[in-house]
């Protein structure tokens, strides 16, 4: 496989303020990668030095193996071979939806560029509004203009900048797995930028978690998941709690729910308190099980519910249940933990909503 | 049945329908006598007249529709999209030529250009007479080039909002499909802008056919100066309505372009920005030929001419400065005032009839009402005072014959007329900035403090008048102004005795007393500075 983007050490700054400090990945041909962070974490930045729109201050960016960036030089955004969907479209409105399209095969011959734009209306299904405006578009519509539009060329590599932002719910999820589906089928390499976590792990094959402006994990989606590798990113991607616990051997860890044992993935010395990652669907109703915890809170989902429980040396787990589970608040429920990876984290590490909420 | 008729004669309906009726009595009394031709007054003007104003008024657009074209999409990239020392400062000083009437710029460069003039002196003193060459300033480039440069702000200004929305996303999703920043400009940013670029055009072009006062300095003949010559030369109105009636069409046309352009623009909606892009740095040779490009045309279309008048006004001020002076302004200053009020009333009631029947017959009267901005102040001079005469004619033949009482012209010559035609040329001004303050009374606002118990006056006093007030001392600031500086229908509708600035301008210069118009330019340049700042202001915002 070929490394299509990799990023060495990359450092950008606004007006001597840093806010890119030491990026690392690389992504292979045909894998779609995914920045991930709160609003102002830097990732809009990390894709615009990719494309070429910010310089930057030190490090390399390279492009199929060539360098593009570095410090004081750059190689042009349009010399780039970079496609780019925009968080607002920018369609062109004085164009049809073929000329929005074609505006890219410029150096393409006619007969030649005919045919592409026909074949990427029919990936984008937008054969019937080829000769619409924009304006007479739906915000659906419109995404997939933006995303043809930046396909023509046939780019190395398609940057999307928070491309499902503008949608309702609803047709976000829909148009993600499509997109995901037409980059995987003509084997596009892809980086996306969101803040929706919901969004990168159904497009992405690799996530990296940013916090500002430094790469806190580079990672499958599983293991951002379930093996992350500091309280931030256990904290920002899914739910869960810190429960007290303390090393008792290589395998095992003693917790107010009793001996965990498992895959421990952090080494901590033998004694050493700790905090363990508990995800709500480790936690489990097992009415047979020695150990009771209180209802205190309880969140209907639909499919789940999310109960809060509270043990009986004063730790709250969170554990979601399937949704006939009905419990009222205030009931004692048995529970038993089905946890295949421990994380463990320093006791003075804390997770940030349960930092609010005690 | 009843109730539609209930509708339709409710007092704000019938406002607005009266407020229409000014705008469309003086067009229709203009288009009248196209279709009511009278041969003799036709044969002479198309012997005589009609073929050199054609050619003249031919030359004058394109022209001027070229050079402030490329003058006003220019600087407007050049500050929306570039940083280069001096950026900010240029960005709002590009405007300041809006400050200078027409005509005060067509005498100061006349002054400055002409054989006499200090540059050409100059030129004579270093080569001696006859051994250097000159371009003649009283010539068709000469007045292209004035009127351009006065009135390049308006494609600038408009062309610059676009651009600065929509100018540097544009060229990085050009660059992403692979074009240059040059190519980006041209083959996209450029045509995308094209409603902006097009309605500021628009703006340009009705200005320049309306232009009075800079084209009679010239001797430059047009629509506007013939009118005026033939109404006041040859005391022909008829030959006056018939010259009007032709200029009116080509405004029409210019109208309709200008009001698709708007439409379109809705459509071109730029996208959200959450944050402010950053501007493209200029560096080494380029960020200095930025600036002095910038520099150029702001020395030339203000500074210069500011300098020339300051110059001219200190020579004269001890013979000039004296009550004949303040007579003029006092009665500038009267007629901006009366007018800027009688406008703003009128605009509120628009506004708020519009508010109150959003439905297509009262947009339709609204949009009416506003066309004068368009129309040239000859034109609305010969169509008012038409009807006005008729109304005279017949309140002298009933008061003789009913009453047998002998009474002259009642509305004739009187300020009533003029402020009418002030009223109507610039309508649009005032009832644009209060309407746009009235959108943020919205329905619900009024529907929110009808809950805590503010009804009627209460809630026109402690919810209207607040959030109107900015609207409305816009609306007034820049009526007043637009009034002050009006030339052709102070010219021609003023009763006796009430010269005002503009008109004394207008008799000095027919005269060739540069110096002595200077004092009077500079007090309507001051005035001018006025809409600048609250533009400068309200764009900042």
């Amino acid at each position: 496989m070929t490394k299509i983007l990799e990023l060495k050490n990359v450092f950008h700054a606004y007006d001597e303020h840093l806010v890119v400090k030491d990026i690392s990945f690389k992504l292979q041909k045909g894998s779609i990668g995914c920045l991930l962070g709160q609003s102002g974490c830097g990732k809009t930045t990390v894709l615009r030095t990719i494309a070429g729109f910010e310089d930057i201050v030190d490090g390399n960016i390279l492009i199929k193996g060539n360098v593009v960036s570095k410090k004081k030089w750059s190689l042009p955004p349009e010399k780039r071979n970079v496609g780019m969907v925009f968080q607002d479209y920018a369609l062109f409105p004085h164009l049809t939806v073929s000329e929005n399209i074609s505006l890219g095969l410029r150096k393409v011959d006619r007969s030649e560029r005919v045919k592409r734009v026909t074949k990427l209306l029919e990936t984008v299904r937008l054969n019937d509004v080829k000769k619409n405006y924009p304006h007479e578009l739906s915000g659906g519509q419109q995404q997939r203009v933006a995303l043809a539009r930046a396909l023509a060329p046939k780019p190395e590599l398609l940057l999307m900048d928070e491309p499902f932002s503008n949608l309702d719910i609803n047709l976000r999820e829909k148009l993600s797995m499509e997109v995901r589906e037409i980059l995987k089928k003509h084997g596009i390499t892809g980086l996306l930028v969101t803040h929706n976590q919901h969004e990168a792990f159904a497009m992405a094959d690799e996530i990296g978690v940013m916090k500002e402006g430094v790469m806190q994990q580079w990672d499958t989606a599983y293991n951002i998941y379930h093996k992350p590798v500091n309280t931030f990113v256990a904290d920002f991607i899914g739910e869960g709690v810190l429960l007290h616990g303390i090393v008792e051997n290589e395998r095992q860890v003693r917790t107010g729910l009793g001996i965990l044992e498992g895959e421990i993935t952090h080494k901590y010395s033998l004694g050493s308190p700790i905090h363990i990652l508990i995800r709500p669907e480790d936690v489990v109703h097992y009415d047979d099980s020695g150990k009771q915890a209180k209802v205190i809170h309880k969140a209907f989902r639909g499919e789940s519910i999310l109960y809060t429980l509270i043990l009986e040396n004063g730790d709250k787990v969170l554990s979601l249940a399937p949704s006939h589970h009905e419990h009222p608040i205030g009931s004692k429920v048995g529970i038993k933990l089905e946890v295949d990876d421990i994380i463990l984290f320093k006791r003075s590490e804390k997770l940030e909503h349960q930092k609010t909420r005690e | 049945m009843n109730r539609s008729i209930k509708k339709l004669t409710d007092g704000w309906r019938i406002s607005v329908f009266a407020i229409a009726m000014l705008v469309m009595v003086p067009i229709a009394v203009v288009l009248l006598s196209f279709f009511s031709p009278s041969q003799e007054v036709w044969d002479h003007l198309i012997k005589h007249v009609l073929s050199e104003l054609l050619i003249n008024t031919f030359w004058l657009v394109t022209g001027v529709g070229a050079v402030t074209a490329v003058l006003g999409v220019s600087l407007a990239w050049l500050t929306a999209v570039y940083d280069y020392p001096g950026r900010k400062m240029f960005s709002w000083a590009l405007l300041l030529p809006l400050a200078m009437p027409t005509y005060v710029l067509a005498f100061v460069s006349i002054g400055l250009l002409d054989f006499s003039g200090p540059v050409q002196t100059m030129l004579r003193d270093w080569f001696g007479t006859g051994n250097y060459w000159f371009p003649d300033i009283r010539s068709t480039g000469g007045v292209v080039a004035v009127m351009s440069l006065a009135l390049y702000p308006y494609v600038y200004l408009i062309a610059r909002n676009a651009f600065a929305t929509q100018g540097i996303r544009t060229i990085e999703v050009a660059q992403s499909l692979g074009h240059g920043r040059v190519s980006g400009f041209f083959k996209i940013a450029l045509p995308m802008a094209r409603p902006w670029i097009a309605g500021g055009l628009m703006l340009v072009l009705m200005e320049t056919l309306a232009d009075f006062g800079a084209v009679s300095i010239f001797n430059f003949d047009t629509f506007t100066t013939a009118i005026y010559k033939a109404w006041f030369g040859f005391f022909s109105l008829s030959a006056a309505a018939q010259l009007s009636s032709i200029l009116v069409v080509f405004v029409f046309v210019i109208i309709l372009i200008e009001q698709r352009m708007r439409l379109r623009m809705r459509y071109y909606q730029p996208g959200r920005h959450s944050t402010e892009m950053k501007r493209y740095r200029l560096k080494g040779p380029a960020k200095w030929l930025a600036f002095t490009a910038s520099l150029l045309v702001l020395s030339i279309a203000f500074i210069i001419p500011v300098v020339q008048l300051l110059f001219w006004s200190v020579e004269v001020v001890t013979d000039e400065l004296n009550n004949r002076y303040f007579g003029f302004l006092i009665r500038s200053l009267l007629l901006g005032v009366l007018a800027a009020i009688i406008t703003c009333f009128f605009a509120l009631i628009l506004s708020y009839a519009k508010r109150h029947y959003p439905d297509r017959l009262t947009n339709f009267l609204v949009r009416t009402s506003t066309l004068g901005y368009a129309l040239p102040g000859t034109i609305l001079a010969v169509g008012i005072f038409i009807p006005n005469a008729f109304v005279d004619n017949v309140i002298i033949t009933v008061s003789r014959n009913v009453f047998g009482i002998e009474t002259g012209p009642v509305l004739q010559g009187t300020v009533a007329v003029m402020i009418m035609a002030y009223v109507v040329r610039f309508m649009a001004a005032g009832f644009n900035s209060i309407d746009n303050a009235m959108q943020r009374v919205t329905r619900s606002i009024d529907e929110a403090a009808t809950l805590m118990g503010l009804r009627g006056l209460n809630m026109l006093r402690k919810i209207h008048i607040p959030i109107l007030r900015g609207g409305v001392l816009t609306a007034l600031t820049l009526v007043f102004v637009d009034v002050m500086k009006e030339m052709p229908i102070t010219l021609m509708t003023r009763p006796f005795g009430w010269d005002t600035l503009a008109v004394k301008i207008y008799e000095l210069t027919s005269e060739g007393e540069w110096e002595r118009a200077a004092l009077p330019a500079a007090t309507l340049i001051l005035a001018g500075l006025l809409p600048i700042i609250l533009l400068t202001k309200h764009t900042e915002k």
